[in-house]
C-alpha cells in the first residue's frame, strides 16, 4: 500500500502525547508500525483510540513522535512538521458523523470539492455528487437535511462526503456502535467495497469482535495502565 | 402650572424639520452598524475559539462600553481625537480627516456604543457551533476562510443578526457621546435623538413629541426584528440526531 | 472594612439625614444662574451662607433659556439670574414672576475670542469670512441669550447669512469657550468675563459691539419656596459688596433699573 514500494510499511507511526484536564493526567504512548491493509484498534474505554486516530488526521497534534501514511509524513516531531488536516487527504468518519446540519445531503456530499470560499458548485461537480449518492444508494434523499436520516442513511452520506475526495486512507471511528446488527452486517459490506473500489487501507477503532473477523484484520490492541 | 404645550416658542413643526435629522441618525446608525458588524463579527469569532489567557481581558474590554456612561466615553473620544491630540492633529495633518463636529465623529461614537451589542451575540452563537463540524471541514480540505464562511457563520448568523439589529438601533439612539464629539450642527450632526433634545431646550414641545414618535417607531420595528432572529430554544444544532 | 462601612454610612444614612434636618431648621433656597455667572455667584452664595448661617444656597448653572424650560417644566427656582432681559420678559409673561421683585444687576461685554496660539490674528468680524476660518462656535440663538447677542452682532455685520455653513452651535457660553480653549473650533463668542477665565489658552481677538448692550437681570420667583431668604439673597447681589464681588469678575455695574 506504501507509495515508496515493500521496503516502507503504509503505517508508521511513534505518538506521544499528555493531556492534562482538572480531574486527570493522560498519557498516550503507541508506536504501530504494519503494512497489514486492514487494522483494528482495539481497547477498553478511555485508553486514546479516538485521540489516535485525530492525531493522524491531523486533529490533535502530538507532542513527540512521527507520523507517517502511505509513505507521506504528516507529523515529525524532530522536524516541527505538522501537516494541517486540509493537506492530508485521509478520510475520517467521526463517531457521530458531523454532517452538516444546515445543508441538504447533496450539498454534504459535495462539500469537501473545490468551490470558492462562498461554495458554489458546478454542474459537473453536482454530477459527481449525485454519482456517489446512487454508488450508496440515497439519491431519493439529496435534497432532504440531515436531521430527517436514520442512523444508517446519515452514516451512508458520511462515507459518500469522505470517498468523493478520493482520500488515501480510511479512518473509521467505531462506525458500527449505534446501529443494529442488521444494519451493521449490511455496512461493512459497504465499506469493504468502498475499500476495495478506492484501493486504500482501513484503520478502524472497534469494539466489536465481528469487526476483527469480517475484516480479517490485523488487530492492534491498545492498553490503559495507571 | 404654565403649561408650555401651547406656547411653542417659534413656528409650528415642518417636514424638513424631522426629515433632516432622521436622515442623519439613519446615515450615521447605518455606517456605524457595518462598521462595528464586521469588528464584533471578526472579535466574537476569535474569542470564541481562542484559548487564550488574555481571553477575558479581552472581552472585557470589548464589553466596555456597554457600561461605561456614554458622556464618559465622549470624554475620552475627545482627549485622543481631539484637534489637539496627537492622533487627532496627525488625523487632520495627513487624512485631512476631523472627527470633532464632523459626521466620522458621530460615527464613530455611535459604532463604539454599538459594538458590544454585537459582539456579545456574536461571540455566543460562534460558541454553540458544535467544534466538530469545523473539525469535519478541515478533514474534508477546505481552507479557514472556507470554514468560516461555510459553516460557522451560517450556523451562527441567526445570533448575530439579533445582535446587529440591537446595535444598529442603539446607534440609531446614540446621544451622549455623539453630542460631546460631534456637536449639535443642525443639518450636519444633529441627528435626531439630538435633535428632540434641542427642541426640549427650546421649549418646543410638539416638535420634540412628534420627531420622539418617529424615533419609537422605528426602534420598535427594529425590535421586533431581533426578537424574531433570536434564535429559538430547538433551533437546529451542530450534532447530528 | 471599616472604611467601607463608614462610607456607606455616611452616603446612605448620615447625609440624607443631615440635609433633612438642615432644610427642616434652616433655609435652602435655590439659584438658577446662567453660566456666565458661574465663579461671581459660586463666591457671592457662600457670603451670603457665611452672612445667614442655617441657610443654603443650592446653584444651577446654565444657558438661560434651558434654565427657563427648567422652570415651566415647574422646577422649585426662588431666584433666577439671566444673562439677557429677553428670557426674563418671558419668564415675567408666564406669570413666573413676583411681581416688582425684578432688577437689572450687571452688564457685560460681547468679544470674539481665538485658541491661544491661533495665527493669524482676527482683525475684524469680516476677517471670519476668510477660508482659513473653518469653525466657529455661538451658543444656540434659540436658548442661549449669548448666542442671540452674536446672532445679533454678525447680523449687524451683514456676516450672519455668509459664516451660516461655518457655525458650531453650542449648549452654553462656557462650552463655547471651552472649544474655543481647546482648539476645536477657530473662533468663538463669549462674555469677556467668560474669556478672561481662560487667558492663557485663548485670546481676545476684538470687542463686538451690542444695542442694546449685554444687561443681566434678576428675579424673586413665584413657585421657589424659600421666599424670604430668596430675596435677601437678590439683595445681596444687587447691594455695595455683591456689586464688588461682581466687578472683581470682570462684569460691569447694572444700572439699577426695573
Amino acid at each position: 500500500m506504501s507509495e515508496s514500494g515493500h521496503t516502507h510499511p503504509w503505517c508508521d507511526l511513534y505518538v506521544r502525547k499528555t493531556l492534562v484536564s482538572a480531574q486527570r493526567r493522560f498519557e498516550l504512548d503507541v508506536r504501530l508500525r504494519s503494512d497489514a491493509p486492514r487494522i483494528v484498534l482495539m481497547g477498553p474505554s478511555g485508553a486514546g483510540k479516538t485521540r489516535l486516530l485525530q492525531a493522524i488526521a491531523g486533529l490533535l497534534r502530538p507532542d513527540e513522535g512521527h507520523i507517517r501514511i502511505g509513505g507521506r509524513t504528516f507529523f515529525d516531531s524532530k522536524s516541527g512538521l505538522h501537516l494541517p488536516p486540509q493537506q492530508r487527504r485521509v478520510g475520517y468518519l467521526f463517531q457521530d458523523y458531523a454532517l452538516f446540519p444546515h445543508l441538504s445531503v447533496l450539498a454534504n456530499v459535495a462539500f469537501g470539492l473545490r468551490q470558492g470560499v462562498w461554495g458554489r458548485l458546478s454542474h459537473e461537480q453536482k454530477e459527481e455528487a449525485m454519482h456517489w449518492l446512487e454508488r450508496f444508494e440515497i439519491t431519493h434523499l439529496a435534497q432532504q437535511r440531515p436531521h430527517t436520516l436514520s442512523g444508517g442513511q446519515q452514516q451512508r452520506v458520511a462515507l459518500a462526503r469522505m470517498a468523493i475526495l478520493k482520500p488515501r486512507v480510511l479512518l473509521l471511528d467505531e462506525p458500527f456502535s449505534a446501529l443494529d446488527p442488521a444494519l451493521r452486517i449490511s455496512m461493512r459490506h459497504q465499506i469493504d467495497k468502498l475499500l476495495n473500489l478506492l484501493g486504500i487501507p482501513l484503520l478502524m477503532v472497534s469494539h466489536d469482535e465481528h469487526d476483527r473477523q469480517a475484516f480479517g484484520a490485523q488487530v492492534v490492541h491498545l492498553i490503559m495502565s495507571d | 402650572m404654565v403649561s408650555s404645550r401651547g406656547q411653542t416658542v417659534g413656528s409650528w413643526l415642518e417636514p424638513a424639520e424631522v426629515i433632516t435629522p432622521l436622515w442623519l441618525s439613519l446615515k450615521v446608525a447605518l455606517w456605524a452598524t457595518v462598521i462595528s458588524s464586521v469588528a464584533g463579527v471578526i472579535l466574537g469569532l476569535y474569542l470564541a475559539r481562542s484559548r487564550n489567557r488574555l481571553r477575558n481581558l479581552l472581552d472585557t474590554l470589548c464589553t466596555l462600553p456597554m457600561v461605561l456612561p456614554p458622556t464618559v466615553l465622549g470624554y475620552y473620544l475627545l482627549v485622543v481625537f481631539g484637534s489637539q491630540s496627537s492622533v487627532g492633529g496627525w488625523l487632520k495633518q495627513s487624512l485631512g480627516v476631523t472627527l470633532i463636529f464632523s459626521l466620522e465623529g458621530a460615527i464613530v461614537a455611535a459604532s463604539i456604543v454599538s459594538f458590544p451589542l454585537i459582539f456579545k451575540p456574536a461571540r455566543a452563537a460562534f460558541e454553540t457551533v458544535d467544534p466538530r463540524l469545523e473539525q469535519a471541514g478541515r478533514v474534508l480540505g477546505v481552507s479557514e476562510l472556507g470554514i468560516v464562511l461555510r459553516i460557522s457563520l451560517p450556523l451562527a448568523w441567526r445570533g448575530i443578526m439579533a445582535g446587529v439589529m440591537l446595535g444598529f438601533v442603539r446607534a440609531l439612539g446614540e446621544f451622549g457621546a455623539t453630542l460631546m464629539v460631534a456637536g449639535s450642527i443642525p443639518g450636519k450632526t444633529q441627528t435626531l435623538s439630538i435633535a428632540i433634545y434641542e427642541a426640549v431646550q427650546a421649549g418646543r414641545d410638539g416638535a420634540a413629541n412628534v420627531m420622539a414618535l418617529v424615533i419609537s417607531v422605528v426602534c420598535i420595528v427594529f425590535l421586533l426584528i431581533a426578537t424574531r432572529l433570536t434564535p429559538r430554544r430547538h433551533a437546529v444544532r451542530g450534532d447530528a440526531i | 472594612m471599616t472604611r467601607l462601612f463608614a462610607v456607606v454610612w455616611n452616603l446612605a444614612v448620615a447625609a440624607p439625614l443631615a440635609l433633612w434636618t438642615a432644610t427642616a431648621s434652616g433655609e435652602a433656597i435655590t439659584v438658577s444662574a446662567a453660566a456666565s455667572l458661574t465663579d461671581a455667584f459660586k463666591e457671592l452664595a457662600a457670603r451670603f451662607e457665611a452672612a445667614n448661617p442655617g441657610t443654603t444656597v443650592q446653584l444651577n448653572f446654565g444657558s438661560s433659556g434651558s434654565l427657563l424650560h427648567q422652570i415651566a417644566n415647574g422646577a422649585p427656582v426662588d431666584v433666577f439670574a439671566t444673562a439677557d432681559e429677553h428670557t426674563m420678559d418671558i419668564a415675567h409673561q408666564r406669570g413666573h414672576v413676583v411681581d416688582g421683585s425684578r432688577r437689572r444687576f450687571a452688564r457685560n461685554t460681547l468679544v470674539l475670542i481665538q485658541p491661544f496660539a491661533a495665527k493669524p490674528a482676527l482683525e475684524s468680524v469680516s476677517a471670519l469670512r476668510a477660508p482659513a476660518v473653518q469653525r466657529v462656535a455661538i451658543g444656540n440663538p434659540a436658548s442661549v441669550p449669548v448666542g442671540r447677542y452674536a446672532k445679533q452682532a454678525l447680523e449687524g455685520a451683514s456676516h450672519w447669512d455668509a459664516l451660516q455653513s461655518k457655525l458650531v452651535p453650542a449648549q452654553n457660553v462656557r462650552q463655547v469657550l471651552n472649544y474655543v480653549a481647546r482648539g476645536e473650533v477657530d473662533a468663538g463668542v463669549v462674555y469677556a468675563t467668560d474669556a478672561a477665565l481662560l487667558k492663557d489658552r485663548v485670546k481676545v481677538a476684538l470687542t463686538l459691539p451690542v444695542d442694546p448692550p449685554v444687561s443681566y437681570a434678576i428675579a424673586v420667583l413665584q413657585h421657589g419656596r424659600g421666599k424670604g431668604a430668596a430675596q435677601r439673597f437678590v439683595d445681596t447681589v444687587l447691594s455695595v459688596e455683591g456689586q464688588a464681588v461682581l466687578a472683581s469678575h470682570g462684569f460691569e455695574p447694572g444700572a439699577n433699573g426695573g
